[in-house]
């Protein structure tokens, strides 16, 4: 696996004039890596996560998976939102499976109770996102990405809205799901913090438009 | 909830009571104000028509009621989803909608004679809307982030979007459209029969009998039919139908 971003440039035209979010990016990411993105409120970094989970267009550009050009959403690509994104109508396990039901996937059971387990979920099978905590429901947002089994995890500041405490606690998940899983995440903050905690590298953004000022590099590749 | 309950019989007993006073010591004239107390035995002398009426209100509106919700779902969740559909049939819908059911008439029985679909297109007329705009606002209200999950997902196509997203998330607005519209056609059930599609139902029994031979203790008698028959299917909907759909909905399900 091996993610490249070329020359991306993005802006946003509306009526009151446009907009450049990201000015001119170039990445590489690969295979295994965790990956942070580091910038100010508004620099961008949510846009360029929304442009490799494929949900736009980029503006001028492109950004290749293994060679290919990105053109639209696809199961290797999950991104998880920063507000959960559960539908509230289904419980756990069939939120958990929901990726599974639209892939067609006919065994769904065995898998998603692996996650279940994986993400130490089980006994909350039945309940619903109204009944669960923010944490809760980020981890079944986790589970419900990670039973697709995708090449690259999103992650778009997932924790900001937890507390200290959940926040850690789901930190050491993380990174033990990433350790045991050896999934390349890409993981978007604001909290340079956070992103020194998790990362192998990070990219830092600068306020808008979005341009890599520097990259950082934490620590070797996940210890296998 | 007990307490609730003695409260209820309480008050309406005292309410009869009341009622009963002024209707035979200060009225006295049964026809401006009949006495509960006939009004309540009217519904034994009248046992051999009520069943039949209430079959035959019952079958109007079914036509009307079922039809409503069939069109008004799935055009709801067209012009909901699909800003052309929005975009080419609202503006008519919108014109429509403000004409009331009993302006309908005329065109009921040309379009559909002296029978029963007639009276079941009035009880359309006045359901289909509340029906139409309630599942129209519900997927048009689904949040962005819910569809692009679904997309994230895996979701492939707008028939999965609206069938895996859309339509649960529009479920209780379209209950709640259903629960109006059962209100609102049931309303129009008088108006349905009284020009005369049939020879039995509850507002045509009403209008063509007991008022035609000024029998108000039975006519009020009807009235309160009309009501209680609309209490206890909005009963009936919600406890069977919105409980059991609605779980995951905080506040519907105590």
């Amino acid at each position: 696996m091996k993610l490249e971003v070329i020359n991306l440039s993005k802006t946003y035209f509306s009526e009151r004039g446009e907009v450049k979010a990201l000015d001119d990016i170039n990445l590489e990411v690969k295979e295994g890596e965790f990956l942070c993105i580091v910038g100010p409120i508004g620099c961008g970094k949510t846009t360029l996560l929304r442009l490799i989970a494929g949900l736009e267009r980029p503006t001028a550009g492109k950004i290749l998976l293994d060679g290919r050009e990105i053109s639209g959403t696809s199961p290797e690509r999950v991104l998880i939102f920063q507000e959960f994104s559960l539908f509230p109508w289904r419980d756990v396990f069939k939120n958990i499976e929901f990726g599974l039901e639209m892939m067609g996937v006919k065994d769904r059971k065995k898998i998603v109770e692996k996650y279940i387990d994986l993400m130490e979920l089980k006994g909350f099978e039945k309940r619903y996102p109204y009944e669960l905590s923010g944490g809760m429901k980020q981890k079944v947002a986790i589970a419900r990405a990670l039973c697709m089994n995708p090449s690259i995890l999103l992650m778009d500041e997932p924790f900001s809205l937890l507390d200290a405490g959940t926040t850690k606690l789901l930190h050491q998940e993380l990174l033990k799901i990433w350790e045991k899983t050896g999934k390349t995440i890409i993981f978007v903050t604001h909290n340079v913090e956070e992103a020194r905690a998790l990362g192998t590298r990070i990219v830092f953004l600068s306020p808008r438009p979005g341009k890599i000022i520097r990259i950082e590099k934490l620590k070797e590749m996940r210890p296998v | 909830m007990r307490n609730f309950k003695a409260h209820f019989i309480l008050s309406i007993l005292t309410f009869l009571v009341l009622l009963e006073f002024l209707s035979r010591i200060i009225i006295k004239n049964p026809l401006y104000l009949p006495p509960p107390s006939s009004v309540l035995l009217s519904y034994i002398s009248l046992r051999n028509y009520i069943v039949k009426d209430i079959l035959t209100s019952m079958l109007h509106f079914l036509i009307g009621v079922g039809s409503a919700c069939f069109l008004g779902i799935l055009l709801g969740i067209g012009i909901g989803w699909f800003n052309q559909i929005y975009k080419g049939l609202f503006p008519i819908l919108e014109i429509l909608r403000p004409i009331p059911p009993i302006a309908w008439i005329p065109m009921a029985i040309i379009w559909f004679k002296l029978t029963h679909i007639s009276a079941g297109f009035i009880i359309f007329t006045g359901a289909f809307f509340p029906v139409l705009i309630s599942t129209y606002t519900g997927m048009k209200d689904v949040p962005k982030i819910l569809i692009e999950t679904a997309k994230i997902l895996g979701a492939k196509n707008e028939l999965s979007l609206i069938r895996y997203v859309g339509i649960p998330y529009a479920l209780p607005y379209i209950f709640s459209g259903i629960r109006t519209g059962m209100g609102v056609g049931w309303m129009c059930v008088v108006a349905a029969e009284i020009f005369g599609v049939s020879d039995s139902g509850i507002g045509y029994r009403l209008f063509q009998r007991f008022y035609h031979f000024h029998q108000m203790d039975y006519a009020v008698a009807y009235m309160f039919l009309l009501g209680f028959i609309s209490l206890t299917m909005d009963a009936l909907f919600r406890r069977f139908v919105e409980e059991r759909f609605l779980k995951w909905k905080k506040g519907i399900v105590k």
